[in-house]
């Protein structure tokens, strides 16, 4: 047997190495961490074959001093923080002093710095973690640190590194996150020497829009919330565009990204309303909590958290999601108020803009209201020649976002035209969504109301439907039924929801019984409530081939333009879709 | 083929046409059947559920002279003609291949028929009837305007979208409910039949309602198994019936209820439309709050909203606080004529029961809503 023997630095550092760079992008992540660190506002990254080779960030903040040059590649050293109670209070995204090490450990290093009041840098090389030389050199002020041949002596390590275009999306997606971190700061990518990204300083909704526009082309929600020491702001996408992996998720915590389960389950828990099952919401969150509220040193990589108050955490970002999601049509349409009365105080020709921003970010109606192809002869507002005397007023008011009801086709869908087109409803999952809202806000403030039944209705019940009803009489009548077991196994049903006082009671009851089964007998949390109202809306919603009057499907339309999360059924199905005049007009080939 | 005066046309076409849908997956339900014979024009509409037949006499002292033919002509469109044509002008109905030509005066119309071989006139049972009872117009039609209202509209179950007719020696009863308010009328009818009952779909009592007259005449009510027919003379209405079993009404119908009071119903009524206004738009509660001489109604919407109103009544029983669905209220305080209307109540968990001065034979019964 061998002896115990402390092992030689270089060695330690290679295997710390294994935990901190585990590819190329791990590498290009703590120098981009360092760079933010030290206060740059301008920041370039070069990489060239995936960062196989080559890894430069270059940028303009405070620099490291020549005399400082070899101790910041050496294991454990920071300036970051000095003592265990700093730890506590982590304002940087670095602090445990082993990422260059780490990194110098396995490539070929060069880090060029230059403090401000030095005539020129310094340049120190180390090949391995062995440091060759410090010499000065010119540069600019800021730090460079390059990192060569990455893995050159630990083959075994080597032979992992995936191809250089596997290699070079890691390192896109970590320069994604950074940058979405911090859009104040501009940002530079080259691969190869071709420039792929250039992002001058901006703000949030900028930022965002330059790295994920596609993603969040068809609408995104602004979201804004503040508590006395967390602060929350981003971008959430509109549930009808929800993604099929969870890819387009960015959170951040003090600037830092994190994957944390409190974080995704809260958002998740907001979304359960509006978005249809098995997709996943796109999101661009950055939550700004006082230092001592998270602890940020529970992984390796720094991915993960551990917030000191995680129920209240959770409910912050719950709550403000909610109410994001849940603002209606009619609110996301319009301008605001005050928006409003800036359009009233300025002359008429600039109301456009005035509201454009609004409608851009806003759900798929992003459409300009004035604005029409030129050349396209049509009818228009002020024009009153038309072709045909009889046909309908030309809409031209944004006074009801889903538009005049026109028509009802396949007993499904109701056809109505608004001012940007053609917009067509799903009429029973609009419904459900209007019966559930309804039965949520009624349960919310005093009571489902029961409607006693004249002629009661019976039936057989499973033995587990007997125990459920038996044992949640409570429940069951806080949801507005009146039910009685009559021995030996018949529930007779003596009074129902009022709102679904037209719905079949038996199989709404089965229903709702099934429903709490399901969840367990007992102990109603209000998210199971959530769905127990959810099953019974889907009894209260129009069933498909009930022909509607056109007073009917206004008064639908009318509901779901003031009903919070209209634009989605229960199960997160989208209740309506615009076809634009514009997209009507290329199926016709108009104007072309 | 045929010659008539627009006028004499107008009535009967309009009392068959009422059922024809306006928008049928079969194109021949929108026309109407023309059977002409020289003493006769009998015209049918139908839905294939119901069917109406209306009959006018020709003669050639009116001016009406007729050829044996039959054929079918758009209802709408006639209705249209006749209506736009001159007071009391001729017309003159000619026949060829596939088209009518009309000519009245200087007006000429062509229309397109379709064969009237292909109109699916509804089979009549064999007539094994099984009752056949007969009753004034007049009191028909006031009997089905009580209840009528109170009739489901489209409900699963599917008996409670129609009337029952229930008939017993010499009294016919009339009950209609949505399982959450009833109501129940009879009344006298000629000779002693044996029980039997059967219920008349929702879209039939309304045609029936149009169809009869305010003014005497005798309406012969017939069933067969599945089918009932309703003979007014000149017209002739043959329904399907609705299946099922109706609810034990009779079970329902409280007999003892003690707190018993009277309200004038025009005051009630109004009281009501106002406070109507500021109901739960879905679940439409109002609250009765019944104290010594006092009523007090109160509703309030989702908004928060509130309406309340007071009237004095003749109540002294004890206090009392009772939810409504004020539909079934204002349904019932506007199908019924008299000054006042008598209200008994049970508790507060039990049925309300109006009834009004002067006709024993009608019931209200509505459910309470627990607000
Ligand atoms: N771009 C830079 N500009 C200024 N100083 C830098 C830069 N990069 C590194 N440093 C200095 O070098 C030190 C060591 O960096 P290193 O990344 O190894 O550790 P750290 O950032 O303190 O902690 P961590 O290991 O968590 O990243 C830093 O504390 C900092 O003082
Ligand atoms: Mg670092």
């Amino acid at each position: 047997m061998n002896d115990i023997r402390t092992l030689p630095d270089s060695v330690v550092n290679q295997i710390a190495a294994g935990e901190v760079v585990e590819r190329p992008a791990a590498a290009l992540k703590e120098a981009l961490e360092n760079s933010l660190d030290s206060g740059s506002t301008d920041i370039r990254v070069s990489i060239e074959d995936g960062g196989k080779k080559i890894i430069r960030v270059q940028d303009n903040g405070s620099g490291i001093h020549k005399t400082q040059l070899s101790l910041a590649i050496s294991r454990h050293a920071t300036s970051k923080i000095n003592s265990s109670e700093d730890l506590t209070n982590i304002r940087t995204l670095g602090f445990r002093g082993e990422a260059l090490s780490s990194i110098a450990a396995v490539s070929k290093l060069s880090v060029i710095s230059r403090l401000v009041e030095m005539e020129h840098g310094w340049c120190l090389k180390s090949t391995g973690g062995v440091v060759s030389d410090v010499v000065p050199c010119a540069s600019r002020v800021g730090t460079e640190v390059c990192i060569e041949d990455i893995y050159f002596n630990t083959p075994a390590r080597k032979k992992f590194l995936r191809s250089s275009t596997t290699e070079l999306a890691h390192c896109e997606e970590i320069f994604k996150r950074i940058a979405l971190s911090r859009p104040k700061i501009s940002f530079s990518f080259k691969h190869n020497e071709k420039q792929k990204w250039d992002l001058q300083h901006s703000d949030q909704d900028t930022r965002i829009n330059e790295i994920l526009g596609s993603t969040f082309l068809s609408g995104k929600i602004p979201i804004q919330a503040n508590t006395e020491n967390a602060l929350i702001s981003g971008a959430i996408s509109v549930p009808n565009i929800s993604s099929s992996n969870r890819e387009k998720q960015y959170f951040f915590v003090n600037g830092r990204f994190v994957r944390d389960k409190v974080v995704t389950h809260a958002i998740r828990q907001a979304y359960q309303d509006v978005l249809y099952q098995s997709r996943h919401p796109m999101y661009v969150i950055s939550l700004e909590i006082e230092p001592k509220l998270v602890d940020v040193n529970v992984h390796p990589a720094k991915t993960e958290v551990r917030f000191t108050e995680p129920r209240a955490v959770h409910q912050f970002i719950t709550k403000t999601l909610e109410l994001a999601l849940a603002r209606p049509i009619n609110a996301e349409l319009r301008p605001l108020a005050s928006e409003l009365l800036m359009e009233k105080i300025r002359p008429t020709f600039d109301s456009f803009n005035g509201s454009q921003q609004i409608i851009n970010t806003q759900n798929t109606l992003k459409f300009g209201r004035h604005i029409r192809d030129k050349n396209v002869a049509r009818p228009q507002t002020g024009n009153n020649i038309t072709a045909n005397d009889a046909s309908p007023n030309i809409i031209s008011s944004d006074d009801n976002p889903l538009g005049i009801a026109i028509a009802q086709i396949g007993g499904i869908y109701i056809l109505s035209e608004n001012i940007h087109g053609l917009i067509i409803v799903d009429m029973h999952a609009a419904h459900e969504r209007l019966v559930y809202e309804d039965l949520k806000r009624a349960s919310n403030s005093d009571g489902i109301k029961s409607q006693k039944l004249l002629i009661t209705e019976s039936f057989q019940a499973t033995e587990l439907q007997l125990d459920v009803a038996s044992n949640n009489k409570e429940t069951l009548e806080t949801l507005g039924f009146a039910i009685s077991l009559v021995p030996p196994d018949a529930i007779l049903i003596r009074g129902v929801p009022a709102f679904l006082k037209d719905a079949n009671a038996t199989n709404l009851v089965i229903d709702t019984l099934d429903e709490i089964s399901r969840n367990g007998v007992s102990n109603i949390s209000s998210e199971l409530h959530n769905d127990l109202l959810s099953t019974m809306a889907c009894h209260g919603a129009v069933r498909a081939n009930r022909r509607l009057t056109i007073p009917e499907m206004n008064a639908l339309l009318r509901r779901m333009e003031i009903t919070p999360r209209a634009n989605q059924c229960n199960h997160g199905r989208p209740t309506w879709h615009q076809i634009t005049i514009e997209a009507l007009d290329k199926i016709f080939m108009r104007g072309q | 083929m045929l010659t008539i005066n627009a006028d004499t046309l107008l009535k009967p076409l309009q009392s068959v046409t009422g059922i024809v849908e306006r928008r049928h997956t079969l194109p021949i339900l929108s026309n109407v059947l023309w059977q002409i014979t020289p003493t006769r024009l009998v015209m049918t509409a139908t839905d294939l559920e119901i069917q109406i037949q209306s009959s006018i006499e020709l003669s050639t002292s009116s001016g009406s002279q007729a050829s044996t033919t039959e054929t079918t002509l758009p209802a709408r469109k006639m209705i249209d003609i006749l209506r736009t044509l001159p007071d009391g002008i001729e017309m003159q109905f000619q026949r060829s291949e596939n088209t009518v030509k009309i000519r009245a005066g200087k007006t000429k119309f062509n229309l397109q028929t379709l064969s009237a071989s292909d109109y699916p006139i509804m089979a009549e049972e064999a007539k094994q009837t099984t009752l056949s009872i007969t009753v004034d117009q007049e009191i028909l039609k006031k009997k089905l305007l009580q209840v009528q209202y109170a009739m489901a509209t489209q409900d699963i179950r599917y008996y409670l979208n129609g009337l029952l007719i229930q008939v017993k020696q010499n009294n016919m009863e009339l009950v209609a409910t949505d399982g959450h308010r009833l109501a129940y009328t009879d009344c006298e009818i000629e000779g002693d039949h044996p029980s039997g009952q059967f219920i008349i779909p929702r879209k039939a009592i309304i045609e029936l309602i149009k169809l009869l007259d305010d003014a005497e005449g005798k309406i012969r009510i017939e069933k067969t198994e599945n089918q009932a027919s309703f003979d007014l003379g000149k017209i002739r209405l043959i329904t399907k019936l609705v299946e099922g079993t109706f609810p034990d009404y009779q079970r329902v119908i409280p007999k003892d209820y003690e707190k018993n009071f009277a309200i004038p119903r025009q005051k009630l009524l109004n009281a009501l439309q106002r406070a109507a206004i500021l109901a739960n738009e879905k679940f439409r509660g109002v609250r009765w709050v019944l104290g010594d001489k006092l009523l007090r109604l109160a509703c309030t919407n989702a908004e928060q909203e509130e309406a309340e109103e007071e009237m004095e009544i003749d109540y002294h029983h004890e206090a009392m606080d009772i939810g409504f669905n004020i539909n079934y209220l204002l349904d019932v305080l506007t199908n019924t004529k008299t000054e006042n209307v008598n209200c008994a109540l049970g508790d507060e968990n039990s049925s309300m029961l109006i009834t009004v001065p002067n006709d024993e034979a009608f019931k209200y019964v509505v459910m309470p809503m627990k607000i």
